[in-house]
């Protein structure tokens, strides 16, 4: 779309509209953050709650592996009911709704106006929250559809999208009385996600399948729900905030356009990967790993992209707490995506299928990628909000490495316990219940994992919660991992770095 | 290629803090919040995109894959059938044709219940029992015989009389099922009898061929005859 046209439809919708007086200043940014602040720190707020509450579901849930004994007496608290309320209460308590306030903060930062219909949003939060809190509790007394990341009642399933159209609806209102011509590649993402999470999340919650359809069904839909929602979050969050920290441009535009198409393109078709071996037939099973294995093309595209926009420059991470949350998910991402790709392989199916090595896969995507990025959005986002700096720079210190240890242990111990499982599941020489006994170290490790996570969120919480009160230190200069050095050092080291 | 980016180093403005902020800021703030921008910028503009053509090993990486994955969809296909994937694996093929088992109980439940309960009992003047039925654990042939061609006229079950007629499954039932389904009315209900095998089936199914219901002074005279 040429310049030409942009601006007469901007001018259509906005009389206002004039590419000139388009502000870019600080004044503006405080207008502008003014009015993202109360719908972007609910979200993130209430997001925090869920969080804490869905890890204390997740870290129950790993310790019955251990101590299977734990709470087996209460019903509600048994592993088939506590196990799908630690998956809900994290994806539709604490990643959406994180990720909610970050595209609001986002849109009205790219968007450079005001955010449009605000009040949605607060209809869009009570209804949300309402639908996860009802779910959850639902779920943990017996009421559940019984399908993967589906199971809320449809009641609260009905809750929670029509909360999403209203938040649709402002953030696209906001969007079409943009003061910008050209869409940054954020905005491509979060409004790709606008537009597919709704049919997604409606279509499978009809219920129109039975059978083996029905399992194609909650593939797709479970798979794609990290792929039209989760994925352009986290991703929006990391095409903004690296080159936003670091003040320098993304590095290729056409990078941008090279992983957004073939993201849209290749990863909508990845689910079916889960039935290899199924009765499905052969080749939607094919083409749904040709599908994963593209999936190369985007990730590389994204990760080169974002590469070589810090290359040069990781010195920062020693000192952004922003910058390390995000490029420690964004490595995730690429980590994550490759190992995905691997993971959908017949012959590497055969032996890390239906283990724990999927397990860890799964938190190494919605942790270690998304929940990290999320961190790092909040970190830079909140103080602009609150008006208040982060009280405790050492909190932020060890919410960071006992959510970065913790990942990476759960992750580790999980893959190699998980490979080790397959394989001999895979022997039939050897007894299950052999198996079972030697994956129990292996499942130590992630309860370690998970409670370093835990104590992390808790961290996070506390500090989280000051800052909305304004409690703690009043500090006057951002909240680094570490105070720079002098300045003469710096300029030393600057004209070090020129003369090669 | 295009437009060359603006110099990613531009320094930009520091956002001016709260006007409640009425702190003095000597020397040493100014130069800190100089570092700061420096090194993480206290707000940078709004990112935006460079021009710089990606690497061709990328572009490479894209093509050769498409290629790849394009022969995997051909060669993996399935001929594209509607039908369900069948698993073919050699350990399995190694192994010969898959042997079926039998499950006496689901036989049972199937077959006998509806007369001899599902507590062996059978119904009293009715249907004699199983459990502890003498005709049921004495030997193994007795029972075998009875299910293959049924039983009609008086017979004298744990001290009782009974007078009905009983259905013949020679040719309902397959030689496993019948093993199967004696060796379960052998074994519960506190019967703790011998199981029998599928052979000892087909061997009285081919002592006897086709032929009439049992009496029970026929299956006593039979099981003397051994």
């Amino acid at each position: 779309m040429t310049k030409q046209r942009t601006a007469r439809r901007n001018s259509a919708v906005n009389p206002d509209f004039s590419p000139a007086a388009a502000p870019a200043d600080e004044q503006s940014r405080i207008a502008l953050d003014e009015s993202a602040r109360t719908p972007t720190v609910v979200y993130f707020a209430t997001a925090v709650v869920w969080l804490v509450v869905g890890s204390v579901f997740g870290l129950l849930t790993g310790l019955k592996f251990s101590l299977p004994d734990l709470l087996g007496t209460i019903p509600a608290l048994t592993f088939g009911r506590i196990r799908p309320a630690h998956l809900n209460t994290i994806m539709y308590g604490w990643a959406s709704l994180a990720g909610c306030g970050m595209i609001v903060w986002l849109t009205t930062r790219l968007c450079k106006v005001q955010l449009q219909l605000g009040w949605f949003h607060y209809v869009s939060a009570l209804l949300w929250n309402l639908g996860v809190l009802g779910g959850t509790i639902a779920v943990l007394a017996g009421y559940s559809q019984g399908l993967e990341w589906l199971e809320f009642p449809r009641i609260f399933g009905a809750m929670i999208a029509a909360g999403f159209l209203l938040f649709a609806a402002s953030v696209v209102q906001t969007f079409r009385v943009r003061q910008v011509e050209h869409l940054y590649v954020s905005l491509w993402y979060i409004l790709a996600s606008l537009l597919w999470f709704p049919l997604l999340y409606v279509v499978a919650n009809l219920g129109l399948y039975q059978g083996v359809v029905e399992a194609a069904m909650n593939w797709w839909f479970g798979h794609n729900a990290l792929a039209v929602w989760f994925t352009p979050i986290g991703l929006a969050g990391a095409y903004y905030f690296i080159p936003k920290v670091l003040g320098r441009p993304i590095y290729s535009y056409y990078l941008g356009l090279l992983g957004f198409w073939a993201f849209a393109l290749f990863y909508n078709w990845n689910g079916i990967h889960h039935l290899v071996g199924g009765p499905v037939p052969t080749w939607l099973v094919t083409v749904s790993i040709v599908a994963s294995v593209m999936m190369v093309v985007p990730v590389l595209a994204v990760a080169v992209n974002h590469h070589l926009t810090t290359v040069g420059h990781f010195r920062m991470l020693r000192f952004s707490p922003t910058l390390r949350f995000v490029v420690f998910g964004s490595m995730s991402y690429t980590a994550v995506s490759f190992q995905g790709s691997l993971e959908s392989i017949r012959s590497f199916q055969e032996v890390a299928h239906f283990t724990h090595y999927t397990i860890g896969h799964a938190h190494l995507g919605v942790y270690g990628f998304l929940s990290m990025i999320l961190f790092g959005a909040m970190y830079y986002i909140m103080p602009r909000l609150a008006r208040w700096e982060w009280p405790y720079p050492s909190l932020i210190k060890a919410h960071f490495w006992t959510t970065a240890i913790g990942i990476a242990l759960y992750v580790v111990t999980m893959s190699i316990g998980g490979w080790i499982q397959g394989l001999q599941m895979n022997d039939a020489a050897i007894p299950f219940i052999d198996v079972v006994q030697n994956t129990k170290l292996w499942l130590w490790g992630r309860s370690i994992g998970g409670t370093l996570m835990l104590i992390g969120h808790l961290i996070f919480a506390y500090q989280f919660f000051s800052i909305i009160k304004r409690a703690g230190p009043r500090r006057f200069a951002p909240a680094l991992f570490r105070e720079p050095a002098p300045i003469e050092a710096v300029r030393i080291e600057e004209r070090a770095a020129k003369a090669g | 290629m295009a437009t060359k980016p603006k110099s990613p180093h531009q320094e930009q403005p520091k956002t001016a803090p709260p006007a409640d902020e009425g702190r003095f800021r000597d020397d040493t703030d100014v130069a800190v919040d100089a570092i700061h921008q420096r090194i993480v910028g206290r707000e940078q503009t709004e990112p935006e995109e460079g021009f710089e053509p990606p690497p061709v090993w990328v572009w490479a990486a894209s093509v050769v894959l498409l290629f790849v994955m394009g022969f995997y969809l051909g060669r993996y296909s399935g001929s594209w059938s509607t039908v369900a994937h069948e698993v073919e694996s050699p350990a399995a093929a190694a192994a010969g044709p898959v042997k079926r088992t039998v499950n006496g109980t689901v036989v049972f439940t199937g077959v006998c219940q509806t007369c001899h309960q599902a507590d062996g009992n059978g119904v009293a003047g009715q249907y004699p029992p199983l459990a502890g039925s003498e005709w049921v654990t004495r030997d193994a042939a007795t029972p075998i015989r009875i299910v293959l061609y049924g039983l009609e006229g008086p017979i004298t079950v744990k001290q009782t009389a009974f007078n009905n007629k009983m259905t013949p499954f020679h040719d309902k039932l397959t030689d496993d099922e019948i093993a199967a389904v004696v060796t379960h009315i052998r074994s519960s209900w506190r019967n703790s009898a011998s199981a029998v095998t599928a052979e000892e089936v087909a061997d009285l199914r081919a002592k006897y061929g086709v032929r009439g219901s049992w009496s029970a002074a026929e299956l006593s005279a039979e099981r003397s005859a051994r």
